[in-house]
């Protein structure tokens, strides 16, 4: 029955729908880009979640951005920044810039939106990510200085993305968070039109954006859940953009003459952790290490993923500003692993392993599980693959009730306090792995370093640290696999930031 | 009679038997039919397509072979079919000969709850069930009995109600005979051709409704092959690999219309008159 449906909603994808064909569209230069979900609030600053984020960033500029190239923190709607000193950052503002209602932006909006985060009422993911800024100090109309508790160099690189999106606070007092929420009003490069709810999000150029208007004149998202369906919407040119073509069916898409697959190495990472947060053989590091021993990455990423991943030896990858190069990988090594099961004490044809995988989440994420659930068999050991929901697969791991192991990815990883801390201390929401004194005291100690140098040495010792406890079986960094229209002109960034401001449509 | 109409009383019958015994047949025979191991991968071999040598049906994405998973998976099918089946024959069957032979607020008690779960649909109410009681094969025939018991209750006590009500049964009680023997001695064995009807129909749709819920990621778990996640995993490949969707697909649809039709032929035979 429900195949029935899925494959009613596919013919009906394949045939005419009310989209403007795609000619029409490249004349009128409307682009039309599919995502998995909408999103969950227009609200900027409130959901934590990579595709509103995305979505939401059309609308809303960021204060600090990133470089398109290099990832380092650039000049978003602040022009500047500078420490002032060790608990106070000062950022100058860029002049002129004005909301789409008119409001001008200035000092007053960096406060408001601050303390919309500050505001519990707000009930915003943020809250907690901010916790550390005491307060937002207001110099003058053009310049604010951000006030923290403790030094906190690493306040920049939270700054540096999603984390930070200027709101107007005239709209804000005037009429409300909800009504902000109804009709989003930012200084971004496209206005709100319409968002209608599990259908489509409509935006459209702002001629008057301060870097210029943007090519596109209108962009609709479009919220297509199943892969498989995204690919038949880009063959049948109803779309013009989707994430995530599966690696087998790159051929397929290059071949079709509608559009061509565009592909950058992410800095999101795919990891498949060992909890030892809770009881099981994974407390035993020899345990953990075997079961890195067992696995063979090379394998995985030359015939699942069809060499669409690059491979890590540790918790950071080299897109990551505080990556520290040298460590050695776990090689692939049954031997080994046997020897250090034997000297644990366990019987692989004995040991019986549970292992959390979402599905479509991540490129062929349950196939990897599955694939790796075999490797390991072919020591012996028995694995049991639980294929969750998504919701499921992260509430599982949040309150503590996966298996022995979970697949995951994260991203975007671009410095290592969002990653080290986040992950790697028992406490955090997402983490795996948790209870290593030398590694929590060195942490904390890490996040307060203001020299820069001193910094990196101290996240060079916790990233060796980390990989001699093995609390994860470092796999790569994806392959982030855009199918792209042939008429669009548009380069994948590593920060996984779709922004359709630097899409162009190509003249034919 | 003509031979349209003994074509129409036996001939799909036969054509059901067929289809049903070539199921039995892969799922008895599977480890000696099958040229695989079906959880065996070999990555070098993925998205072989049918007619690759060695594997027939071809391979799926991690270079399992895909007739020995349809085999296998004819095993898991029918073993779940046919637990159910029996699960629910034996405790709607109980219920429905108590409901019906004791009328009055055991019986009355007993339909209410029927009736409460009758109006739920049938596949919700094993989903849910499932998302209770959690994945794994022993539970998704529990959910799937607890839902489906049901119809038998109902038929049951319908056939019970009529039934006492002949001369036979009340020239029993006349004799002095006790409660239980005529219950299991004179109504039982008149009752046990709509039991078999009912059971053979719902065996078909069980099948169905557990390759549903394995589709949706419920049930059966991988690596076990299931006909229903081995189509659900088909989607993500159908652009490159038609026949991980094909054989599966059509290993389900066949099975399920085997069945169906062995039971329309029962239902035939045993009483023209039957209707459930």
């Amino acid at each position: 029955m429900r195949l029935l449906a899925s494959l009613a909603v596919l013919v009906a994808l394949l045939g005419p729908g009310p989209w403007a064909d795609a000619q029409d569209r490249a004349r009128a230069k409307e682009v039309v880009v599919a995502f998995a979900a909408e999103p969950r609030s227009l609200l900027p600053n409130t959901i934590v979640d990579w595709t509103t984020n995305n979505q939401i960033e059309h609308i809303y500029d960021r204060l600090v951005d990133r470089d398109a190239k290099t990832y380092r923190p650039v000049p978003g709607l602040a022009s500047g920044w500078k420490v002032v000193n060790d608990t106070t950052w000062e950022f100058a503002l860029r002049q002129g810039v004005k909301f789409h209602n008119g409001e001008p932006f200035t000092a007053a909006s960096v406060k408001a939106t601050m303390d919309y985060i500050k505001d519990p009422a707000n009930k915003t993911h943020y809250l907690p990510r901010w916790a550390q800024v005491k307060e937002v100090q207001v110099v003058n109309d053009s310049t604010v200085r951000f006030v923290t508790e403790k030094p906190w160099p690493g306040l920049i690189d939270r700054i540096a993305g999603s984390d930070f999106l200027p709101m107007p606070p005239k709209a804000l007092k005037e009429h409300g968070v909800q009504a902000l929420a109804a009709r989003p009003v930012g200084t971004g490069p496209f206005k709100f039109v319409q968002w209608v709810r599990d259908e489509r999000l409509v935006v459209e150029r702002n001629p008057d954006y301060w870097q210029g208007a943007p090519d596109l004149s209108r962009v609709t998202f479009r919220f297509i859940p199943e892969f498989s369906a995204r690919l038949a919407a880009l063959l049948a040119g109803e779309i013009d953009i989707m994430k995530d073509v599966p690696p087998h069916a790159v051929e397929l898409v290059d071949r079709s003459g509608k559009g061509k697959v565009r592909s950058t190495v992410s800095s999101r990472i795919n990891y498949l952790a060992l909890v030892n947060l809770k009881p099981g053989p994974m407390q035993d590091v020899r345990i953990r290490k075997a079961i890195h021993h067992a696995v063979n990455v090379d394998e995985l990423i030359q015939q699942v993923l069809k060499g669409r991943a690059t491979k890590m030896c540790g918790a950071l990858s080299p897109i990551n500003v505080d990556f520290s190069p040298g460590l050695e990988c776990y090689k692939h090594d049954p031997a080994r692993a046997q020897a250090l099961l034997k000297e644990a004490g366990v019987d692989p044809a004995r040991l019986q392993l549970t292992l959390d995988t979402p599905s479509g989440r991540y490129p062929l994420d349950k196939d990897i599980s599955l694939a790796i659930a075999s490797q390991l068999g072919r020591l012996g050991i028995k694995v049991n693959v639980v294929v969750n929901e998504w919701g499921t697969h992260l509430d599982k791991i949040k309150n503590r009730t996966t298996g022995d192991m979970f697949f995951l990815g994260w991203g975007p990883a671009l410095d290592a306090q969002n990653t080290i801390e986040q992950l790697f201390m028992g406490k955090q929401t997402y983490s795996s792995y948790g209870g290593h004194r030398a590694i929590d005291e060195k942490i904390a100690q890490a996040v307060t370093i203001v020299d820069p140098k001193k910094r990196l040495e101290a996240w060079a010792e916790l990233q060796r640290l980390v990989h001699g406890e093995a609390p994860w079986v470092f796999l790569w960094q994806q392959h982030d696999l855009y199918g792209v229209a042939s008429w669009i002109d548009w380069s994948p960034r590593a920060d996984e930031k779709v922004w359709m401001f630097e899409a162009k449509v190509t003249p034919r | 009679m003509t031979a349209l109409s003994r074509w129409r009383r036996h001939g799909l019958g036969i054509l059901g038997l067929l289809l049903a015994a070539l199921a039995v047949a892969a799922a008895l025979g599977a480890p000696l039919l099958a040229p695989h191991d079906p959880v065996a991968s070999d990555f070098a071999q993925g998205l072989k397509p049918p007619g690759t040598p060695g594997h027939p049906w071809g391979t799926d994405q991690l270079g399992r072979d895909l007739l020995s998973r349809v085999l296998y998976g004819a095993r898991v099918a029918l073993f779940i079919g046919l637990c159910t089946v029996l699960l629910t024959a034996v405790v709607g069957g109980l219920v429905g000969l108590v409901a019906g032979f004791f009328e009055g607020w055991t019986g009355a008690v007993l339909m209410r709850l029927a009736d409460v779960q009758l109006s739920f649909p049938f596949i919700l109410l094993a989903l849910t069930i499932n998302a209770i009681v959690g994945l794994g094969l022993r539970n998704i025939i529990v959910s799937l009995a607890a839902a489906g018991w049901v119809v038998y209750a109902r038929v049951v006590r319908g056939e019970v109600l009529s039934v006492k009500q002949r001369e036979y049964v009340q020239a029993a009680a006349a004799l002095g005979l006790g409660r239980r023997r005529i219950l299991f001695r004179h109504v039982l064995p008149n009752v046990a051709p709509s039991i078999i009807i009912v059971a053979s129909l719902q065996f078909s749709q069980f099948i169905v409704a557990e390759a549903a819920i394995s589709f949706l990621g419920f049930g059966v778990q991988p690596p076990t092959p299931a006909w229903g996640s081995m189509l659900s995993e088909s989607r993500d490949f159908l652009y490159v690999a038609w026949w991980l969707a094909a054989f599966p697909g059509a290993a389900l649809a066949l099975t399920a219309l085997g069945i169906n039709l062995v039971g329309d032929w029962l239902r035939d035979i045993l009483d023209p008159k039957f209707r459930v």
